[in-house]
């Protein structure tokens, strides 16, 4: 369903009360007693495990699958598949500057990323009390997967138009991709771009976030909104991942969610940051309470954060935990929340 | 003999054309090879190897010295072909399975050489079955195994067991070195004789012969 | 203090809140070994080359993590994507040196291309390789300064027996002195420039990684590694120290006939100290621990693989008691934590370093 998405914003950003929007997707299929790999083969088997997750847990808002290894699958990298994870791509497909050169850029539907979209457009009818976002890996990322990760951390310094190349034309299909999610009718994407903290933030404003802000310019606007996941990012990196524009910076259990929201503008979203696998996935319930109330306690004076996991949940996380996350978020904002006096925050 | 006493200090010293010159030089006067060989090129040789276990020289200068009396051997070997001189005894020497490293090894090869013994070198990285075939064929009465890392030291067992199933058990001797080696562990694997460094590794072999 | 400060003051024989504690090398098995005990996801142990991307990050992640979990004070890092693929077991760098891989350990120099002086018409040296140092890089910028960053740089000595054989080096060093001064100049030129990039790349701690000697002995007599080795490498020296870095040297086995000589070159460290070689701490302390910070002497021969976690726990206190006095010391291992090692010794050998290591009022 349309939504104005700065609108959905400035709500948060002047509520009295906190919002949650975990990455969670892998929660869903066991919802539905259905395995990753359907969820991620077919379109219908997706939706359903969104709605159902849309049905058990009050997010503020739902992500279609964060399956990273799709887009360079649509290029045409060896993929293995795995029966209860996500698949992870293997080998290179780009091995030196003439593979670069030689590089063919798939069409939008390549693969399997057809079936993301189906699954965004079929999400997007049938919930319709909360935005839907769509999910596609970053370029540099993709990038990285393409050539593999060491020579493209190599190459940042060795062979930097050889990688210019590749994320160039990483990027032309993720603007595309991007427009296609964008038509299938969810109310914007979150880009995934794990590698970019790996890398000096000089060089993340050269080889990532200035690609991506080419991404928000093609799509964002007021009913379109783009969020940036970053998984290894710090305070350092917050200027180069503003700098592409996105209305939301989402970040992983690695940063300092006090630190970097120091930084964020005050107009842009910041989501994060519960460690999905060691806190949500292999911690107690009364571990997940309490660093829930701790993050939430520390991140109380900015009316621009939103809770989230760090990055997607993993199958097999006790809903419990789930469950204990929520309840920490309810009776904080019952006791807590309403009774600061937001006016006085400088 | 001054000769002989000459030729010794000329291999100490890594001297090879001179060594292969004073060699010539005695087989012109008629000394006997065996004299050339026992009372020149391996007193040399033994004179360095126990220098080289005081720490008063060290790999490069025994390297020199091997070459050295390498070059005098090679002049005296068809003769001692030719008058049937028995040698003194066969070793297979070589490094075990996973392990790459080999330069003590190559410095025992030497020493033993230097000491008149008939060296097989089978190299690195050489499993159970390389050891014993080597032993076969040539018909070593000793096989020495050398290794430079913990992980690779547990193969030298496999060797003591091939050999044993390969009936060669009774014939053929086990020495074991290298930088993790000790006595408790070549004791706990059955081997015959333990060298912790080359030099000894030519009285253990002595021993292991009488 | 942080962990670099605490490296830093213990290279400058001053003593630091706490006795620091570093890793000189790990292999894959031990890091997922320890990891297991920190983090999930691990791969099985194979060979870094063997991992697909996702366990290739996962393994850094987890090398990253036991650093952060277990207050290591230092990350060592090396060159990385200089190998190319011969065939399965071999690898040639960019010198055109060959190697043979091990499961055991690092591959070994099996293939040389320089072995007499008229190869050296023919042969090209390489130029070193900015992207090569993308482990510095990555480690920089997890750590930010919170610790140490120290690189293996190949000394004199090893660059010079990799191109030529080691046999072949060291008998040239009698036959044709002047072409091992000349490959000596060639690695050196290579190791300078390449230190220029270190220095720019936010290097902290230069090691000069140049093993030279066994159990028994050097491998070299004093006078030639004072004619061939020593000069090249105290231009290593010199520079890291012109530009502010701390300077170590790493070499296994019976240094005791060359530590005159090493103490003249300038390092600021001495490691690994192996315990079979002689290299006890107190002794070395007593020579010349006003002057040099001695960093190892954990035994990972026997205690680390074999041992119990409460030896390994005194071992530890035995060495900072005769070592850390007035600063000067540097806890670690003997050589490397290879994969022959119980990761839960060398977990202990963490925890003992913090158990002990606080500063004597």
């Amino acid at each position: 369903m349309m939504r104005n998405m700065r609108e959905w914003v400035d709500e948060i950003l002047s509520s009295r009360v906190r919002r949650a929007f975990p990455l969670m997707v892998f929660s869903g299929a066991e919802l539905t007693h259905t395995t990753i790999d359907d969820m991620l083969r077919d379109a219908r088997t997706q939706a359903a495990c969104l709605a159902a997750l849309a049905a058990r847990y009050p997010s503020a808002a739902l992500i279609t699958a964060m399956d990273l290894s799709v887009e360079a699958e649509a290029f045409g990298s060896e993929v293995r598949r795995m029966p209860n994870e996500a698949p992870t791509i293997t080998g290179s497909l780009v091995r030196d500057a003439d593979g670069a050169d030689t590089l063919q850029v798939p069409s939008v539907g390549a693969g399997r990323s057809g079936i993301y979209l189906e699954a965004a457009a079929l999400t997007a009818s049938a919930v319709i009390d909360r935005p839907v976002f769509g999910c596609h890996i970053g370029p540099f990322s993709l990038a990285s997967r393409l050539c593999g990760m060491t020579e493209a951390l190599m190459n940042v310094h060795a062979e930097p138009e050889t990688l210019h190349v590749v994320i160039r034309k990483a990027t032309g299909f993720l603007v595309e991709y991007a427009r296609a999610f964008r038509d299938s009718g969810v109310n914007g994407i979150v880009i995934a771009e794990p590698a970019a903290g790996l890398i000096a933030p000089a060089h993340c404003d050269e080889f990532s976030s200035g690609y991506i802000r080419a991404i928000v310019d093609a799509v964002q606007d007021d009913h379109f909104m783009v969020v940036l996941h970053n998984c290894a990012a710090s305070g350092r990196h917050v200027g180069s991942m503003a700098s592409t524009g996105a209305m939301g910076l989402h970040f992983s259990n690695a940063a300092d969610m006090a630190e970097v929201l120091a930084v964020v503008p005050a107009g842009m979203l910041a989501f994060g940051n519960i460690d999905p696998a060691g806190v949500l996935k292999n911690g107690t319930e009364e571990g997940v309470h309490r660093t829930t109330t701790e993050l939430l306690m520390k991140t109380a004076l900015y009316p621009n954060f939103v809770l989230s996991s760090g990055c997607d949940i993993p199958p097999g996380t006790p809903p419990d935990n789930i469950d204990a996350l929520f309840r920490a978020l309810d009776e904080y904002n019952a006791e807590t929340f309403r009774a600061r006096n937001l006016e006085s925050i400088p | 003999m001054e000769l002989l006493k000459e030729i010794a200090e000329k291999v100490e010293a890594g001297r090879q054309n001179e060594v292969k010159a004073l060699v010539e030089s005695g087989i012109e006067r008629g000394i006997a090879v065996s004299d050339i060989l026992n009372g020149g090129l391996v007193a040399g040789m033994n004179s360095i190897g126990i220098k080289f276990r005081e720490n008063e020289v060290f790999v490069p200068e025994v390297l020199v010295a091997a070459r050295a009396m390498k070059a005098g051997l090679e002049i005296i070997k068809p003769i001692l072909l030719r008058e049937k001189v028995r040698s003194k005894g066969t070793i297979v020497m070589g490094t075990v399975l996973g392990d790459l490293h080999d330069i003590g090894k190559n410095i025992v090869c030497y020493m033993l050489q230097g000491a008149g013994y008939d060296v097989v070198d089978i190299g690195i990285d050489a499993p159970g079955e390389k050891f014993v075939q080597a032993a076969k064929e040539s018909g070593a009465q000793i096989i020495g195994l050398s290794s430079l890392l913990t992980t690779t030291m547990v193969y030298m067992k496999d060797v003591v067991d091939a050999l044993r199933a390969s009936g060669l058990g009774d014939r053929v001797k086990v020495m074991v070195g290298g930088a993790p080696v000790t006595q408790s562990f070549a004791d706990e694997i059955g081997a015959h004789g333990y060298a912790s460094d080359a030099a000894s590794a030519v009285d253990v072999v002595k021993r292991l012969l009488a | 203090m942080n962990g670099k400060e605490r490296i830093l003051a213990a290279l400058s024989i001053r003593e630091p809140d706490r006795v620091p504690l570093y890793i000189h090398g790990i292999n894959e098995a031990p890091i997922i070994g320890i990891g297991r005990q920190i983090t999930d996801g691990l791969p099985d142990p194979k060979e870094f080359r063997e991992m697909n991307d996702q366990e290739k990050g996962k393994l850094l992640d987890t090398l990253f993590l036991i650093h952060e979990h277990f207050g290591v004070d230092g990350f060592t890092s090396f060159e990385i994507g200089h190998e190319a693929e011969v065939d399965e077991r071999h690898v040639a760098d960019d010198w055109g040196v060959v190697y043979t891989r091990s499961p055991h350990g690092l591959p070994v120099a099996t293939g040389h291309p320089v072995r007499e002086p008229g190869d050296l018409a023919t042969f090209t040296p390489p130029r070193p390789n900015r992207g090569h140092l993308v482990l510095l890089d990555l480690g920089r910028e997890r750590f930010k300064g919170e610790k140490a960053l120290f690189w293996l740089m190949r000394g004199a000595f090893v660059r010079s027996w990799r191109l030529m054989g080691m046999e072949n080096l060291m008998v040239q060093m009698f036959d044709n002195p002047e072409f091992v001064h000349r490959v000596a100049r060639m690695v050196t030129d290579y190791s300078l420039e390449q230190l220029d990039m270190l220095i720019d790349a936010g290097l902290d701690v230069l090691v000069v990684e140049d093993d030279i000697a066994d159990r028994h002995s050097p491998l070299i007599s004093p006078a030639k590694y004072r004619e061939f080795i020593k000069p090249y490498n105290m231009e290593l020296v010199e520079k890291a120290h012109l530009k502010g870095l701390k300077a170590v040297t790493h070499s296994d086995g019976n240094l005791w006939p060359l530590l005159d000589i090493i103490l003249e070159t300038g390092y600021d460290g001495l490691n690994p100290l192996e315990p079979q070689a002689g290299m006890e701490l107190k002794k070395v302390k007593e020579y010349c621990g006003d002057r040099l910070c001695l960093i190892g002497n954990i035994d990972c021969v026997d205690l680390l693989p074999h041992g119990s976690p409460a030896e390994v726990d005194e071992a530890v206190r035995l060495a900072i008691a005769d070592a850390a006095d007035g600063g000067g010391y540097i806890v670690c291992d003997s050589n490397s934590l290879h994969p022959g090692v119980d990761p839960l010794n060398c977990i202990a050998m963490f925890e003992a370093a913090k158990k002990y290591g606080k500063r004597r009022a």
